[in-house]
């Protein structure tokens, strides 16, 4: 078999320099890459929920409605809810294991894992309420007829919360596995 | 379940001289082994057997390799040449000629680094004696593509000794 080697394979497969040893450096850099990961994220969803309060706090001011309003306050509330539900959620991963175990990374996996699992109820349900009555005074402002556009822009917004759940329970399972196979092996 | 550490045991070599054949910077070369591992070892659970574990830690050293490639170096991209392009172009050293010097190695290297990342893929695949069936496995391109693509390089780098060494 080596004796019908090219050439050209036998240079190449010769060299053996530069072998890097992975595993406990594999461990940390996936473990500062999850976290980096995650406090980027944070970092948006804190950005994005000054937003919504500024721009639901505007419209609640502005609107003579009151259901509009209320709702607004309750949207602006929810997102307030979201960045702190949020904020806990990520604080510190199991205190008492050792940072370079596989176990802190695995213990890792798991919390966003069940942070993931059950984003429908601490990140999707709180803006329900609001933006139901949100939509309550919309409608209630369109003239007869001119449903539809409303209509169509409620079956969107479903759409994309259902997407965004789906595709965090995926994210979710993904995440179970990785932290199994981590625990595992 | 497959362990890692076996993955790991069989493929350290390759991996490294995969990050060399893309990559000349020595720290940037660890920086991608490294990138590499990761990704095999948060992709192992998903590992179902589908493809032989050499193609499928081939295709994902691959798909990290050109990814790191193309993120870093978008504007020496133009350097890159198809193996035909280099086919054309002088032939950068005779690999076979200093087959027992050290310096061999380098000018593979290069000329490897030197190709466009297809061919690239293809070249660093063959010379770590992968088949040319599980090549196509893991690149996508047919076996008679791959193979044309093979003799053209070998015959690049053997071209100033003379026709000889095709047959080698």
């Amino acid at each position: 078999m080596t004796a019908n080697k090219d050439p050209l394979q036998t240079i190449w497969q010769d060299d053996l320099s530069g072998v890097l040893v992975p595993a406990t450096d594999a461990i940390s850099k996936a473990l500062v890459r999850h976290e980096a990961g995650q406090r980027w994220r944070n970092l948006r969803e804190y950005a994005a929920a000054v937003l919504v309060v500024a721009i639901f706090g505007f419209v609640g001011l502005k609107s003579d409605l009151p259901a509009m309003q209320a709702g607004a306050l309750l949207v602006a509330l929810a997102a307030v809810f979201v960045a702190t539900s949020l904020h806990f959620r990520s604080r510190g991963v199991a205190p008492h294991l050792d940072r370079e175990s596989r176990n802190f990374y695995a213990a890792a996996l798991i919390r966003e894992h069940h942070m993931l699992r059950s984003i429908g109820f601490w990140y999707v349900l709180p803006f329900v309420p609001g933006y139901v009555l949100c939509r309550y005074a919309a409608y209630q402002a369109v003239p007869a007829g001119r449903e539809t556009v409303q209509i169509a822009y409620d079956l969107l917004v479903l759409a994309a919360a259902a997407l965004l759940i789906f595709w965090n329970l995926k994210r979710a399972a993904a995440l179970k596995a990785e932290a199994s196979y981590v625990l595992a092996s | 379940m497959y362990d890692f550490e076996d993955v790991r045991h069989t493929y350290a070599g390759a991996i490294a001289r995969l990050a060399r054949s893309y990559e000349r910077d020595r720290d940037m070369q660890k920086d991608l082994q490294q990138e590499i591992w990761i990704n095999l070892w948060k992709s192992l659970p998903g590992f179902k057997g589908a493809c032989s574990m050499r193609s499928w830690v081939f295709r994902i050293a691959h798909n990290t390799a050109a990814t790191h490639i193309l993120r870093q170096t978008r504007s020496r991209r133009g350097q890159w040449v198809t193996i035909e392009e280099a086919a054309e172009q002088a032939a950068p050293e005779d690999v076979f000629e200093q087959i027992a010097t050290c310096q061999a190695r380098e000018v593979l290297l290069e000329a490897i680094r030197s190709l466009r990342l297809p061919d690239r893929q293809v070249i660093a695949l063959y010379a770590e004696g992968i088949p040319a069936a599980d090549i196509s496995e893991i690149t996508g391109l047919s076996p008679a593509n791959i193979s044309k693509k093979i003799q053209r390089f070998k015959s690049w780098l053997s071209r100033s000794k003379g026709a000889s060494h095709n047959d080698r």
